[in-house]
């Protein structure tokens, strides 16, 4: 994925990008994006962190989570996750 | 950023191309009240479908197709010789070949035979033939007088309350308007007057049979409009309709909320859905308005916004249909428009079409559950995507723009295909078993873990006969049941 990831980076250096309005978790980092152009790239060589971000969003505060387009796969995990906390 | 270039003040800018639609507005309805016709009411809650005018006949079909092969000056011009029903649809069948689907183009003889249709139908069926591009189109002056009947389906959901005052507040709304303001094409863009909107009878023109390709997908009203049209056909030029072998002519299905498709189709969607009873549960209610849906541990108490956090799925979470309940909204559209190509066609071709496909339905999806107000006890405090949900999920924050967005994550999809193929690998998602003991068999097969999902649910990636081996060794090494798959589009992580 390493050809896919350049390709990817050249497309984001030419696309704006502004300040998130609510913090957006990351995938590699499992905490908000701070470079969003840098991560997105990176995130295709990098492991899905996803346990650990939704972890990390609980402890945030965060009391609800909403999956918002197709199919059940996150509530699923949402689910599972939390239970096991 | 800076602007270099400045757009100069002219206010006759438009001024002649408005006067001239106007002075031509003008004469076509002093024309129309003097030919006694006014416009019809439509009658009935169905689409009806009239066949005005035919232009062309089936021999003049045979002659346009051979054109080609003649090969010699006005070749073609004459059909060949003369031919009995049978032997002409033998013939037409040869010539259109086995047409799998509407990409299958039997070629621009067809545009030998033009049809004329006059169609009245919900503005959903309109939309999908006008997407389509089965047709060009005429059309009248839209308005949101209400149906006679209110669809069964709406009273079903518990909503048919809303949906008359929806209708009374869009009609009112209407009737404000300036006459000319209220042309189709601007109260199309008038967020307060969405679906209920009856299209008066459009004059359809088919540019050539071809063109009215059937398509098995899609809500009863477009599917009985495009059967009634193929039944017309069939009645001036048999032997054309008959070689439409790629037309579905199952009756509509019912469209009802529980209907909206959300089968589980392929890849990842079978096997790391660890525990289905719960959230199979949640899965049967959704409703095609918004797919939210809400997994609470609920803290507020009742009535309280409810600190939450948007998550946006990744690939895998595609499926079939799936773009069926935001068809007409305008990021749906608007982001079909930028890629140029229907991705949900082609979801079958793998990781391509899979990403913008799915990336679409999620945007949608969020603006739709935004703007039904089934939010509104949410307080969003932060999102997050699955791979490529975090398009979405940026889109949602506003970091990026959905314009800038959609061109991105096509970029994403051609570049991760085309990385796929250079370099062919597959994936294996460990469900259960020991979670070190997992750990130790990916390193000791030189496996990347790619995603950490929930507990028990890692997904391992990297060379085929790695991933084989895996999968093999996964039962006795770790307890784990494994499930396996190539990234021949399927998925995409390292």
């Amino acid at each position: 994925m390493e050809p896919a990831a350049e390709r990817l980076a050249t497309a984001l250096a030419r696309t704006p990008v502004a300040a998130p309005r609510l913090p957006v978790y990351a995938n590699g980092s499992a905490a908000p994006f701070t470079d969003v152009r840098r991560e997105l790239a990176e995130n295709l060589l990098r492991p899905v962190r996803w346990r650990e971000t939704l972890l990390a969003m609980r402890a945030a505060g965060v009391e609800r989570f909403v999956e918002l387009g197709p199919g059940a796969v996150l509530t699923a995990l949402v689910k599972r996750t939390l239970a096991a906390a | 950023m800076p602007s270099f270039v400045a757009r100069v003040e002219r206010p006759d800018r438009g001024g002649e191309w408005i006067a001239y639609l106007e002075a031509r507005e003008r004469a076509a309805s002093a024309g129309s009240r003097g030919s006694g016709s006014t416009a019809r009411r439509p009658s009935a809650a169905r689409p009806s479908v009239r066949l005005l005018h035919v232009d062309g006949d089936e021999d003049a079909l045979l002659a346009a197709l051979l054109f080609e092969a003649v090969g010699r000056r006005g070749g073609g011009a004459h059909p060949p010789g003369a031919l009995g029903a049978d032997e002409r649809g033998a013939l037409l069948a040869d010539l259109v070949g086995a047409r799998a689907n509407r990409r299958h183009r039997p070629g621009r003889g067809f545009e030998a035979l033009r049809y004329r249709f006059e169609i009245v139908s919900d503005y959903g069926a309109f939309r999908d033939l006008q997407r389509h591009r089965m047709l060009t189109v005429q059309w009248q002056r839209l308005t949101p007088a209400p149906r006679r009947r209110r669809p069964e389906e709406v009273d079903a959901a518990g909503c048919g309350d809303d949906y008359r005052r929806a209708l009374d507040v869009s009609r009112a709304e209407w009737e404000r308007l300036p006459r000319r303001a209220a042309s189709a094409r601007r109260l199309r863009a008038l967020p307060g007057l969405p679906h209920p909107l009856r299209a008066r009878p459009q004059r359809a023109r088919g540019d050539a049979a071809d063109r009215a390709a059937l398509r098995a997908r899609g809500p009863p009203g477009y599917r009985a409009v495009a059967h009634e049209m193929h039944r017309l056909i069939g009645e001036v030029h048999p032997a054309v309709a008959a070689a439409m072998t790629h037309v579905d002519a199952t009756p509509s299905r019912a469209w009802s909320a529980s209907s909206a498709r959300c089968a589980p189709s392929s890849g990842w969607k079978r096997s790391p859905r660890g525990h289905r009873g719960a959230d199979a549960q949640v899965r049967h209610r959704r409703l095609p308005v918004s797919n939210a849906r809400n997994h609470a541990p609920r803290m507020g108490c009742d009535g309280a916004m409810s600190v939450s956090a948007l998550l946006f799925p990744g690939q895998g979470s595609h499926a079939e249909g799936m773009e069926e309940p935001f068809r007409e909204h305008p990021l749906l559209e608007r982001g079909l428009e930028l890629l140029g190509y229907d991705p949900f066609d082609r979801l079958a071709e793998g990781t391509r079409f899979q990403q913008p496909a799915l990336f679409l339905c999620s945007v949608a999806a969020w603006a739709t559950w935004r703007e039904s107000g089934e939010g509104a006890d949410a307080r969003p405090v932060a999102a997050a995507g699955h791979s490529l949900g975090e398009y979405a999920a940026l889109v949602a924050a506003e970091a990026l723009a959905f314009d800038d967005a959609v061109v991105l994550v096509d970029e994403r999809a051609a570049a991760m295909a085309h990385a796929a193929e250079l370099q062919p690998g597959g994936m294996v998602a460990l469900l259960g078993g020991d979670a070190i003991a997992v750990r130790a068999l990916a390193l000791r097969l030189g496996l990347t873990v790619a995603n950490d999902n929930a507990p028990g649910q890692v997904v391992l990636s990297g060379p085929l006969e790695a991933v084989a081996a895996a999968d093999e060794a996964a039962r006795e090494e770790t307890g784990a049941r494994a499930r396996r798959w190539t990234w021949a589009g399927r998925s995409t992580r390292p």
